[in-house]
């Protein structure tokens, strides 16, 4: 057992020396690469570039690809409105690389408006680039024991933390304002093979099906919902207005029984049009907007914003179940 | 599920290990079913399809030896189909596209491709574990009571060695089975404990970092890229040190996890790159290989009964054989090949050049130079082994002999870094006590006293959690594809 004891000691001390290790943030960042580069992008786009940013779009790859931040920015410029739009989407979900980036947009840039992205359902897990950036204190920020990728995240986490020991004694250098992009549309040209505008039968689940899938959402999403709320106030706090825009999978674009009631609670909701939306022709693949989409999106958007800047939005009565068209008469 | 991974390190082995103490407390008959239930999990969830085959192979095999213990006068005929069934399935599942590849090459002419199929995992150790009990039934070494479904399943499919060995004979597991594994139980959860932290951090700290430098430059070389000497030699030597730490690691983990149901099973290396010949790094390296093929096929050949000659030519068919056990593929005969002719050149050497040359002394320093002459034969047969072609293999090694300019560039990591890797194997190679040497300590109780056992409990502690955070999902070990 003395070797047991004394084993166990080991492990801990040198998980938190590992743990502890205080590798740079920006050089954090400089080892994502390839896809996970995006999220280096939207780190210099708040940290490092000299344009400001008064309304953030905040999401996954459907906002990376969907929200056309340059087009929605000149079209609030063309009613006078001046305001330095910016698509903060990055791939994959997972609410605390969002926090994070809301964190660094507080502290950087002091925003109007953030739109923060919503679908479906909360993702019951963390943000899989998230353990590549974080911060010990970010990895228990929030309610981690409900993340079910905690585990593997701080293990990932740690893993980071000692390949990256060589950064430590590496100068870090900031990217050059002049060279960080304003905007960050990633447009994606193609469309979707669906074939037509109709929603495949086999898309759109049904009955037991649907409702099973649904039940398992709600009874999952407390991580994520716990990270929004948490969004919501640190948004509270600084005077930041927030909005939730609902980027459907283009299975759900024509179901009523999406259950957003959690975020109607908490700010406007924004419901795309469903001539957008429910059109696959606007669609890359199942999910992601292509180019064409978010071009049909962004008048839309710009309208949206536009009445969220200029005139403090309708309250929300929290226990009403708002569907899509509900939502969408609404905002006619 | 591999041994360095997360499902097995925090889930498989922990709920194996536990059940398996709990389960014996009512039986060990219980125990064993729990085990053997554990270990067909394991190999099932790399790929279901395989445990037809593996199971097939299995039953059959059980059938034969039964089958044999109980007819003495057709013993021998059950035996050497037996033996034909087994080396028919394995030349089917590994050498069948290599022979058709042979056949098409040799001939010039186009041959309806066979199908393909994969290989199924550790068919070459489960084949031969059951040849050795075979034989072994044969022999007489094994009784006919002794021959029992329950522990044949057990010793054939046990997940410590059922992958990737080591190869084990009867002897070695199932006389444990009867309560053995009860017997000395602190000093052996020590030592599995220590083996298997040791194990993990070669594998996910050692191998896995060498592979970075090794990868790239055997990637370049079978892409025809010239490579400058200084890559070629860091890729050669990084690799022969990877697969040293990869394929001991896991031997290590194996007898460790064994270890920690009471159960020892053999080591496979001891030390191999200290050996100051070829042929004491046969008897260091994949001893469990080197004791099956002296055993099971260089004596039935006739070893060195019958003249040196007949002796020479013994040992080179038995490792250009034990080449091609390795793998279906040209690179594997010529590796196979190399080292025959090495023993061979060594056994000549020491047999009748040695005795009449003066002697110089300096026996460290005869030994060193041997230890080195070994390790750059041994490196110079891995460019073969590790090379996917015949020409990769060739590139590298002209490459690391032609002294070319540094301007032929391949991606390796930056130098320092490959330079500090390949000193940091070095030092625990030829430095450190080996895993043997450890175990003896722990069985002979001279890791017991509150300091020391402190003090190792620490180290390893730190070991494991370096080991555990490394841990990478796309790094199989070597010897599985095999």
């Amino acid at each position: 057992m003395k070797i047991v004891w004394a084993f166990v000691v080991g492990f801990a001390s040198a998980a938190l020396v590992l743990a502890l290790l205080p590798i740079p943030e920006r050089a954090r960042y400089d080892t994502l690469h390839q896809d996970a580069a995006r999220l280096k992008y939207v780190y210099e786009r708040i940290v490092d570039s000299r344009t400001p940013i008064d309304i953030a779009f905040v999401g996954t790859s459907h906002i990376m690809n969907g929200v056309d931040d340059q087009d929605i920015e000149q079209r609030l410029r063309d009613r006078r409105i001046d305001l330095r739009v910016a698509n903060l989407g990055v791939i994959m979900p997972g609410r605390d690389l969002q926090l994070l980036m809301v964190r660094k947009l507080v502290d950087k840039k002091a925003p109007r408006l953030i739109v923060l992205e919503v679908d479906e359902h909360e993702p019951p897990y963390s943000h899989a680039l998230a353990p590549y950036v974080e911060e010990l204190t970010d990895i228990f920020c929030c309610k981690f024991f409900l993340d079910t990728r905690f585990p593997a995240s701080f293990l990932l986490f740690l893993k980071r933390q000692a390949v990256n020991v060589p950064l430590l004694f590496r100068a870090q250098q900031a990217a050059s304002p002049e060279a960080i992009d304003d905007f960050g549309w990633l447009p994606i040209e193609h469309t979707w093979s669906a074939g037509n505008s109709l929603i495949p039968a086999s898309a759109s689940p049904s009955g037991l099906q649907q409702r099973l899938k649904e039940w398992a959402y709600r009874k999952t999403a407390w991580y994520g919902i716990d990270v929004v709320k948490r969004i919501k106030n640190l948004a509270q706090e600084n005077a930041i207005d927030i909005a939730f825009l609902y980027l459907p999978e283009y299975a759900y674009t024509k179901r009523s029984s999406v259950d957003l009631q959690y975020y109607q609670a908490l700010g406007p909701m924004i419901f795309p049009p469903q001539s957008v939306v429910a059109n696959s022709l606007n669609y890359a693949d199942g999910v992601h907007l292509n180019a064409g989409g978010a071009r049909a999106l962004a008048p839309f958007l710009a309208d949206q914003i536009a009445a969220l800047v200029t005139t403090t939005p309708a309250p929300v009565i929290p226990d009403q179940k708002l569907s899509s068209e509900d939502a969408l008469r609404r905002a006619k | 599920m591999s041994f360095a991974s997360y499902d097995f390190i925090f889930l498989f082995l922990p709920i194996a290990l536990i059940g398996f103490w709990i389960v014996q407390r009512t039986s060990d008959r219980l125990a064993l079913w729990w085990l053997s239930a554990a270990s067909i999990v394991f190999y099932v969830q790399w790929n279901p399809r395989d445990v037809i085959v593996a199971g097939t192979s299995l039953l059959l095999n059980f059938l034969a030896a039964r089958a044999i213990l109980r007819d003495d006068r057709n013993g021998k005929v059950i035996l050497l189909v037996a033996i034909a069934g087994n080396l028919l399935a394995l030349g089917f599942f590994k050498y069948l596209l290599f022979a058709v590849d042979l056949v098409q090459s040799a001939i010039g002419v186009q041959l309806p491709g066979p199908p393909h199929v994969a290989l199924p995992l550790g068919i070459s150790f489960f084949t031969f574990t059951q040849i050795a009990y075979l034989v072994d039934c044969y022999a007489k070494k094994i009784a006919g009571r002794d021959h029992v479904f329950r522990e044949y399943l057990l010793f054939v499919s046990f997940f410590p060695h059922s992958i990737a060995g080591p190869i084990l004979h009867h002897r070695n597991l199932i006389p444990q089975f009867h309560g053995e594994f009860r017997r000395n139980l602190e000093p052996k959860l020590t030592a599995a404990l220590i083996l298997f932290t040791i194990g993990l951090f070669k594998k996910t700290v050692l191998a896995d970092s060498l592979a970075t430098v090794a990868d790239p430059a055997f990637t370049a070389a079978d892409g025809g890229t010239a490579l400058s000497a200084l890559a070629a030699w860091l890729g050669l030597l990084s690799y022969s040190f990877q697969l040293y730490f990869d394929f001991s690691g896991y031997s290590d983990m194996a007898v460790g996890a064994a270890l920690g149901v009471g159960m020892h099973i053999p080591f496979n290396f001891n030390s191999p790159y200290r050996a100051d010949s070829i042929i004491e790094f046969w008897r260091r390296w994949h001893m469990s290989l080197s004791a099956f093929l002296k055993d099971y096929l260089y004596i039935p050949l006739g070893g060195n009964r019958h003249g040196p000659l007949r002796r020479y030519a013994n040992v080179f068919v038995t490792m250009l054989l034990g080449g091609i056990w390795h793998g279906a593929g040209l690179n594997f005969v010529i590796w196979g090949a190399l080292h025959g002719a090495f023993i061979v050149i060594n056994h000549v050497w020491r047999d009748r050049v040695a005795p009449r040359l003066p002697e110089i002394g300096f026996p460290r320093v005869r030994r060193a130079a041997g230890a080195i002459a070994t390790l750059l034969c041994v490196a110079f047969a891995w460019a073969f082994f590790r090379a996917t072609t015949v020409h990769g293999a060739t590139n590298l090694l002209t490459s690391a002999v032609a002294m070319r300019g540094s301007d032929l560039v391949v991606q390796q990591p930056s130098l320092s870094f490959s330079l500090a890797m390949l000193a940091a194997a070095g030092l625990v190679t030829f430095a450190f006590p080996n895993s043997l040497q450890i175990h003896q300590w722990v069985i002979d109780r001279r890791i017991a006293g509150w300091r020391v056992a402190s003090a190792v409990g620490l180290a390893c502690g730190v070991l494991a959690a370096v080991a555990i955070v490394l841990v990478s999902r796309d790094s199989p070990f070597l010897y599985f594809q095999f």
